[in-house]
């Protein structure tokens, strides 16, 4: 699979340009409003798949607990802003580093189990978060949630303010935490450190031969996942700008887990497919809304039944295949 | 004060019973399929459901209601098997516990459609009478969840050591390829198995819901309980199902009442945690 994206990756740089320049056009061409909302929507949620895939595609392990740090993100952000007065451009790095040391507490101990073990009590940490979410009343205001959460803002002296208050704004904001997130990710596949996370989920034992400290490794992509999901967080909250302690909801885990199984769970591009998809999917399913949930859940054993690499690798493959034909095909015609 | 907390264990105990038949179901699965089943909840859900259905259109009284929800439920229990499980069943740890996943979301969403999400009651004619033992009331409802608890532990015990269908079910599950060496079917008894174990959690719901109720997302804490109950006893370890299970219904209780009723379900997640890390293999030290 790597192999395939380095052959490629020249093709690969130009497709991600393209990519690019159509994301960075698209908020022009999408009518502002219920459409373009979607799509901020769905930058959040890529950077929650992303922050997902470090761990279930790149490290291997199922986390079932993400949506608790998103909440986490979420929280640390909305208090910062509202009960403090921090700029967004403080709250939001405070919140995913607050997520990140949030998720190296919980792994210091998840991480001596593995497996299906791995998975409940990663599950039963985000329960704890939402439980404490909506018992710490005095700091979260519980239930109710927080609302006027302020919408992000840059005054330069000199300058006239800018207000990251309209879907449209927030819409290139986000998309820069997406490249930002990206890139992130992308140094760390390429860095030691990468290459010790995926050689554990290769092969833990010959990992550990060759001197990988297995349990140091799980804990550092932890952090980074944690933190990633704390940004997304952060960033929802001050999009939406109400927050509820229902985003620790295990249906936040389970959606961005279908995003990042769905997608494909050991690649970037697959994360963002993923997210893509079931953002935009309920609004093609809007004549069926009351079965979203059940076509979510035939279209994720469909998935995993049939392509197990999710659907960006099972694109990438039958692309490459079609080249390989047309270039035979050609070189028959040249002889 | 020890009025109280007699009455709280009590309850507990009555709760415990009913963990404790879902979680057994939940072992058994994993005990033979190696698959911890993240649909278990919804199975819950669904026998209380089929059970207030069938009270409802055809009329047949509780007593017959919650044997037929639980062999209703089985039955898609197995028929989910084959169709989400079985082609999958080489496949990673991780693919299956995503498989069961979709499961879960299917069947909720399903509830939902089918019966509407607001709450209804079940009606036990246990309910009408009740009992006092020194301080502690109890309606007979929750007598007879004990009862049946009982009855469930004891037959499931005896079903499993002598019967032939229970030899076969524990030589699958200690070693699958030696089984199927001599003879045994291992698709069949991996099916039967998941629709029993489903069956179990119906039971469970069927039998719990005249004293809390039943809607479609009632699964979904009583999934994270029974995977609580199963860590605690160990997962695939019978008896670490019916202790873990008592031991859960009272701790919650007695510290639901007496401290925080808000953290009350955060004693199942603190005992998950607390015992995978002090002792991985369970209460009971069964194999992982």
């Amino acid at each position: 699979m790597t192999r395939l994206l380095l052959q490629n990756s020249r093709n690969s740089r130009i497709f991600f340009v393209l990519v690019l320049l159509s994301a960075c056009i698209a908020p022009f061409l999408v009518p502002p409003g219920y459409l373009l909302h979607l799509l901020v929507m769905f930058l959040i949620f890529s950077i929650m798949a992303l922050s997902l895939s470090v761990i279930v595609g790149f490290l291997g392990e199922l986390t079932l607990g993400q949506a608790g740090f998103f909440a986490t993100g979420a929280y640390v952000s909305a208090i910062l802003a509202v009960d403090y007065g921090w700029p967004f451009w403080l709250s939001l790095p405070m919140a995913g580093l607050l997520s990140g040391v949030v998720g190296i507490l919980v792994g210091i101990p998840s991480f001596r189990l593995q497996g299906p073990y791995f998975a409940i009590v990663t599950l039963g940490f985000s329960q704890i978060i939402g439980l404490v979410i909506t018992n710490s009343i005095s700091i979260t205001r519980g239930p109710m949630g927080i609302s006027k959460i302020p919408a992000p803002e840059i005054n330069l002296p000199f300058l006239p303010p800018v207000v990251f208050d309209t879907e449209k704004s927030f819409y290139f904001l986000v998309l820069c935490l997406v490249l930002i997130t990206i890139y992130v990710i992308r140094r760390l596949l390429v860095s030691r450190t990468g290459r010790a996370i995926v050689a554990i989920r290769e092969n833990p034992a010959l990992a550990q031969s060759i001197g990988v400290d297995l349990y140091k490794y799980k804990i550092l992509a932890f952090f980074i996942s944690t933190s990633i999901a704390g940004v997304s967080g952060a960033a929802y909250a001050h999009y939406v700008r109400v927050i509820t302690p229902h985003l620790s909801d295990v249906y936040y885990t389970t959606a961005a887990l279908i995003m990042v199984v769905v997608g494909g769970a050991a690649t970037i591009a697959g994360a963002l497919v993923g997210a893509f998809i079931f953002t935009l999917l309920p609004e093609a399913l809007r004549f069926v809304e009351d079965a979203r949930l059940l076509i979510f859940g035939v279209i994720l054993f469909l998935s995993i039944r049939y392509m197990p690499q999710g659907i960006w690798p099972a694109l990438l493959v039958w692309t490459a295949r079609l080249a390989r034909k047309a270039n035979s095909s050609n070189g028959g015609a040249d002889q | 004060m020890s009025d109280l907390i007699a009455q709280l264990a009590v309850f507990g105990i009555v709760n415990g019973f009913g963990y404790a038949i879902a979680a057994l179901g939940l072992t058994i699965i994993f005990g033979v399929m190696r698959i911890v089943n993240f649909a278990h909840g919804e199975f819950y859900m669904l026998g209380a459901f089929v059970a207030a259905t069938l009270i409802a259109t055809t009329g047949v009284p509780y007593l017959v209601a919650i044997p037929l929800s639980s062999v209703v439920v089985g039955v898609i229990g197995i028929a989910s098997e084959r169709v989400f499980i079985a082609p999958l069943h080489n496949r990673s740890h991780l693919t299956l516990l995503l498989s069961t996943l979709a499961i879960s979301m299917i069947f909720l969403n399903a509830a939902e459609l089918i019966w509407g999400s607001a709450p209804r009651v079940i009606t036990s004619p246990f309910e009408e009478s009740l009992y006092v033992i020194g301080p502690v009331f109890l309606t007979g409802q929750r007598v007879f969840i004990v009862a049946v608890g009982i009855v469930v532990v004891v037959g499931l015990g005896l079903f499993l050591k002598y019967s032939t269908a229970g030899k076969i079910i524990r030589a699958t599950a200690q070693n699958p390829e030696g089984a199927a060496l001599i003879g045994v079917n291992i698709g069949l008894v991996r099916s039967m198995t998941f629709g029993f174990g489903c069956g179990l959690a119906a039971l469970s719901g069927a039998l719990l819901a005249p004293i809390s109720m039943t809607y479609p997302v009632m699964g979904q804490a009583l999934a994270i309980k029974a995977f609580a109950v199963t860590i605690l006893g160990g997962l695939g370890s019978l008896p670490g199902a019916i202790i873990g299970g008592l031991t859960l219904g009272v701790v919650e209780a007695i510290a639901g009442g007496t401290l925080s009723t808000a953290y009350r379900d955060l004693f199942s997640y603190a005992a998950i945690i607390i015992v995978l890390l002090l002792r991985p293999q369970g209460l009971m030290g069964a194999a992982r």
